[in-house]
Parts: C-alpha cells; sequence; structure tokens
C-alpha cells in the first residue's frame, strides 16, 4: 500500500490528440489533497481523456502530472497507485465480490491475512459485507459498482477516479450511489477526481466543478459560482438550463423583440447586437401589467416535483420557460395572461456573434 | 396446417438424410473394424493385436508429446498476440483474421516443401527431429486457435478489465495470466482440445517428413491390418468426441456461474 495517501493532484499543460482530433489542449488542473473535483462537459469534450490520462492509461504528448509533487507522468498504471471506477462494470467475473476487493492487495503481495481483513472492511464501508461470497453476474449493476468502488478503494490510493460510475444506472439508485460516494470520500478524505456529463450530478456532490468543452478547461469554481457567474456562454449553457433572446444593448439594459429588459451590461456597446440569457428561475410572473413587466400568455405547464416549468409565449415570437415554485405554479393551470419579470442576478448577455473559436466574456450580473 | 406441416416434415426429411450422410461411414467403420475376419460376429482382437503391435506405445507417446507440446506454443503465441491485436491495434484484427485461415488454403505438401527450403540449411533438426514438427503443427491448428480464442476474447470486456487489473497494479504479465486467461478458459480449453485432434490426426506432414507418428503408424497397419486400424481410428474420433463434449459441457458450466475459480487468497 502506498505510504502517502490523500496527496493532491495537478496537471500542467497537459495536451493530447487522437489523429487530427485534439483531445486536450494544454489542460492545467490543480486538485487539493481531499477534494472532490468534478469535470463536467458533453461527449468528446476531453473530461475523460483527462481522466484516463492520470491514471496513466493515455500517455499525454506534452504536458506534466504531479500526484503529491512527485511527476508520474511516465509511470505506468500499475505504479501509480490510483483506484478507478470505469463506467461500465469491470469487476473480474472469475472472482467472487470480496476476490475482487482483495486483488489490488494480492498484486501489492500482502498477506492473506491483510487482503480479507481490509477487503471485509471496505465491503462493510459500501455495505455489501453480505455480498461477499458472491460473483459479479449475481449483483444488481450498482451493487456491482459499489464492490467497484470498495476495490479502488481497498489499494488505499492517492488519488480516486471516477469516470462515469453511476451513468449506467438508473436513476434511484444512481442518486442513493452519488451521495454514497460523496459520503465515503469525506470520509476518508481521498483526493477524487469525478467525470461526468451530468451536471445535476457533479453540482450535487463536488467541491469544485470543471466545466470542458473541446479540450480545453472553460471554467472551475465552486458548483454555486459556476452556475450563478458563468465565465462564458456555454457553461451558462451547459450548467441548467436558460432561455436565449436575441436583443441589443441600450444605456441600462437589453431592448428585444419582446420589450425592454433592464440588465446589467458592462464592457458592452450601445445598439452591438447580443444574446440576453436568462435562468428558468430567474423569471418571476406577476399579474399583468405590474411595473417593470413584459405581457406574456402561458401556454403549457410540465411538473417538475419542486418546482414547475411554465411555458410563456411573450410578444414579438419569444418563448421562455420559468419555474415557479410549490402549489403557487397551479395558478396558471388555465392558462392565460401575467406578466413577465426577469431577475438580473440570473441574466447574463452575451455578444451575439462571438469570433469563431472564442471564448465568449459575458456581461455577467455580480451579486 | 398441412402447409405448415410440410415445411417441418421436409425439414425432418433433410437432417435425418444428413445424419445418414455423417454417421453411416462410422457405422460402416464399425461394421468393418470390430467384425471377425471369417465372419460370426464381432470382436476386439483386432484391436487387441495393434495395441500390442511394437510400434503402438511409441508412436502414441511421440504423437501425444507433440499435441502437447504444439497445445503449449499455439496457446502461448496467440493469447498475447490476440489480447494484444484487441488492446492496441484492433485495426489489424481482419489482416489477422486472413492470415489465420490461410492453413486452410495452402496444402500440407506445400508446407512442407517450403519449410524444407527454408530450413534444410538453417535449422536442420525442424526437418530431422520429431520435436520439428511441433511449429508446422502450430500453423496447421492456427484456424482453430484463432478462432476459438478470438471467440473468447470477443465475449469479455477485455479492455476495461484489462485496465482495471492495471490500475490495481498489476503489470502485463500477471493481467494476462490473473484476469484474461481465466476469463477466457473455456475457450483456450477449446483451443486445446482441437489442436490435440488435428495433431492426433494429422498424416500429411508427418508421413513427408519420414517421422513415425501416431496417424502414420495407423496408416501403416492399415496395410497389414485394415480392420485393426480402422477400429483404432475410430476410436481415436470417439475419444476426440468426447473430449470436445467435455469442453462444451463446461463451458455450460461457466456460464450458469458454476465454472472454474480462481481465489485472490490462494498462494
Amino acid at each position: 500500500m502506498s505510504t502517502e495517501i490523500n496527496a493532491g493532484l495537478e496537471l500542467r499543460g497537459v495536451r493530447k490528440t487522437f489523429g487530427a482530433t485534439v483531445a486536450l489542449e494544454a489542460l492545467d488542473l490543480t486538485l487539493e489533497a481531499g477534494e472532490f473535483v468534478s469535470l463536467l462537459g458533453p461527449s468528446g469534450c476531453g473530461k475523460t481523456t483527462a481522466l484516463r490520462a492520470v491514471a496513466g492509461f493515455e500517455r499525454p504528448d506534452a504536458g506534466s502530472i504531479f500526484v503529491g509533487g512527485h511527476d508520474v507522468s511516465d509511470m505506468p498504471p500499475s505504479k501509480r497507485d490510483m483506484g478507478m471506477v470505469f463506467q461500465s462494470y469491470s469487476l473480474f467475473p472469475h472472482l467472487t465480490v470480496l476476490d475482487n476487493v482483495a486483488f489490488g492487495l494480492r498484486m501489492r503481495k500482502q498477506s492473506s491475512a491483510t487482503r480479507k481483513s481490509v477487503a471485509g472492511e471496505m465491503l462493510e464501508l459500501v455495505g455489501l459485507s453480505a455480498q461477499a461470497g458472491r460473483f459479479a453476474h449475481q449483483l444488481s449493476g450498482g451493487q456491482q459498482q459499489r464492490v467497484a468502488l470498495a476495490r479502488a478503494l481497498a489499494i488505499s490510493p492517492r488519488v480516486l477516479l471516477l469516470d462515469e460510475p453511476l451513468s449506467a444506472l438508473d436513476a434511484k439508485v444512481r442518486v442513493g450511489l452519488r451521495d454514497e460516494i460523496r459520503r465515503i470520500q469525506r470520509t476518508l478524505g481521498i483526493t477524487t477526481l469525478f467525470v461526468t456529463h451530468d451536471q445535476e450530478e457533479a453540482m450535487a456532490i463536488s467541491d469544485r466543478v470543471g466545466v470542458m468543452s473541446n479540450g480545453r478547461l472553460e471554467q472551475i469554481g465552486a458548483p454555486v459560482d459556476v452556475y450563478r457567474k458563468p465565465t462564458s456562454a456555454f457553461v451558462a449553457r451547459f450548467v441548467g438550463t436558460v432561455n436565449t433572446i436575441v436583443g441589443t444593448v441600450v444605456a441600462d439594459g437589453v431592448t428585444t423583440s419582446a420589450g425592454f429588459v433592464r440588465v446589467p451590461v458592462p464592457g458592452l456597446i450601445v445598439g452591438a447586437p447580443v444574446k440576453l440569457l436568462v435562468r428558468p428561475e430567474a423569471i418571476t410572473l406577476e399579474p399583468v401589467g405590474a411595473d417593470g413587466t413584459l405581457t406574456g400568455t402561458v401556454t403549457s405547464l410540465s411538473f417538475r416535483g419542486a418546482v414547475t416549468r411554465v411555458s410563456i409565449d411573450i410578444r414579438g415570437g419569444v418563448s421562455v420557460l420559468a419555474d415557479v415554485a410549490g402549489a403557487s405554479a397551479e395558478a396558471y393551470a388555465g392558462g392565460g395572461d401575467v406578466g413577465v419579470r426577469f431577475d438580473p442576478s440570473g441574466s447574463f448577455v452575451e455578444p451575439a456573434e462571438p469570433a469563431p473559436g472564442a471564448t465568449t466574456e459575458l456581461a455577467t450580473h455580480e451579486d | 396446417m398441412s402447409g405448415r406441416r410440410r415445411p417441418k416434415i421436409g425439414l425432418g426429411i433433410f437432417v435425418f438424410l444428413c445424419f445418414l450422410f455423417f454417421l453411416l461411414p462410422f457405422w460402416s467403420a464399425a461394421r468393418f473394424g470390430f467384425s471377425k475376419p471369417r465372419g460370426g460376429g464381432y470382436t476386439f482382437q483386432s484391436v487387441r493385436d495393434l495395441i500390442h503391435g511394437p510400434d503402438f506405445g511409441t508412436t502414441l507417446w511421440l504423437s501425444f508429446r507433440l499435441a502437447v507440446g504444439t497445445t503449449v506454443l499455439s496457446l502461448l503465441l496467440v493469447v498475447p498476440t490476440l489480447a494484444w491485436l484487441h488492446l492496441k491495434v484492433s485495426k489489424l484484427l481482419p489482416a489477422a483474421e486472413l492470415v489465420s485461415v490461410l492453413p486452410y488454403v495452402v496444402p500440407a505438401i506445400a508446407l512442407v516443401s517450403g519449410a524444407s527450403k527454408a530450413f534444410h540449411s538453417a535449422w536442420p533438426f525442424i526437418l530431422i527431429e520429431p520435436i520439428g514438427l511441433i511449429p508446422l503443427y502450430v500453423i496447421v491448428a492456427l484456424p482453430f486457435t484463432y478462432r476459438s480464442i478470438d471467440n473468447g476474447i470477443r465475449a469479455v470486456d477485455l479492455k476495461t478489465l484489462t485496465e482495471a487489473s492495471r490500475g490495481l497494479g498489476a503489470s502485463w504479465t500477471k493481467t494476462l495470466t490473473a484476469v484474461i486467461v481465466p476469463n477466457i478458459i473455456t475457450s483456450l480449453l477449446g483451443a486445446a482440445f482441437l489442436t490435440m485432434a488435428v495433431v492426433l490426426g494429422e498424416y500429411t506432414i508427418s508421413s513427408l517428413l519420414l517421422h513415425k507418428t501416431f496417424p502414420v503408424y495407423l496408416a501403416l497397419q492399415n496395410q497389414e491390418d485394415p480392420r485393426g486400424a480402422t477400429a483404432m481410428g475410430l476410436m481415436s474420433i470417439l475419444a476426440t468426441w468426447m473430449l470436445l463434449g467435455g469442453v462444451s459441457l463446461l463451458g455450460r458450466r461457466r456460464k450458469g456461474g458454476g465454472g472454474v475459480t480462481v481465489s485472490a487468497f490462494q498462494r
């Protein structure tokens, strides 16, 4: 077992190409010891390549990877002391659950007694002690991923790598296991890099979330900051839902075909074409004619549990989605006209035609 | 109803005819091999005579050693090669598959002729020593070993299992022996038994290179005692079938979860 556990992780200028495709473009990323960081992004954004480079399964074309301050870039995966849970079920079919968990210890030539003891502890940690004698095909998908987590943790890895381990599970199991991963990570204080395309998942369990696009890290920060203060249009759109309304900058806001919206427009010149991005929860519905509101017509409601998503047509061909909390949404079940107010704290403005390939600087509202 | 039954009846007749076509030669061989020379019943005497013949034991032992050697060399060559192809250069798999079927289309006599020209000055032992038959048998058995092992590898998620093993600290060799091999063991057994069957029945190469293996001995005996040689040949085929049946049974048991397991707590 490693003598140095819970080490920090650092990627410096890591670049990886596959033929003409650039999977990673000089990625810089630092995880403090014990930190839980998620890499979030659409398929092909490079997040899995970054994780595999850390694990040693992909050799970067350039750049270095440090664990606990030591350069591990040239180390084979077997020497890196990293625990990894894969997207697909990866338990060894010929071994029992207990033997699977003990596999890494066996490779480290630990004694039989130690292997049995540590594997038993890990299975207890993930709540599967009763399944120790079973084989992978006798377990559910969720149980298999728990065993895979126990197996990864059994070697006391310096860094835990999670490659979309929940994506093959059904929604209820996914949420349960997600919370369990976070609980165990906090208990052990293990540095964890988690890759997912599910923004809700990343937001729920991470200390920090990094949003990736086209091999670049667009933004990294606390989940609440990434959500409320996106630094690019891509992040605003990828993390959460946004309404997009085309308009033109005026002195203290944006004029759209639906009407004037008061919103901060720092750094943008008057008359510039822009896109106004508004979160559904930043739209409040008020009585028709209320001061500072636009008039719209409710067209449909979609119940989503804690909130109801209301579709509204505003004049000028503009349609928006608004999230209304609790039972108050029932008032709009019959349709009809409403006053629509945009909350500047959940609204962002971006130039309508950003330069190709350039990261769009947003005029975001600072709380 | 009659319209539906007609195809079933036709299929039944077809299967029955195929069955006859397949089994009649064996039935005829059994009747001939085990019948008394002047009629009047059946006997194992011809088989007993053959077994007590001067070269029976030595040729059978030689063929058995060649079979084991060929099997071991085949598995040592094909398993890592196929694992490497699947993991690292899967684009080359179609080419490898094409190469693996070449022994089907290259006649054994051409193989011997080529080997004679290639090795007679550099490595003459390949042509002189019986052990030199092993590399040639590996080539002859390649279509069977390749297919059997390839099917086994395709049935498991090789990439994920390998990466999981490597990530947990296993070297390539350990990954091969502790993870890949146990998970394709049924395919390996199938490949092993098919290879042994090929070697135990191979006549042309050993005859052309003047090695007296078991099939060559049987062919020679056939000239002196055709009944005994026929009976022994039939028994060899039945033994091979039983081996393959055993492999198939083992494969079914493994699919049912009752297969061979390896414990991490074993030293």
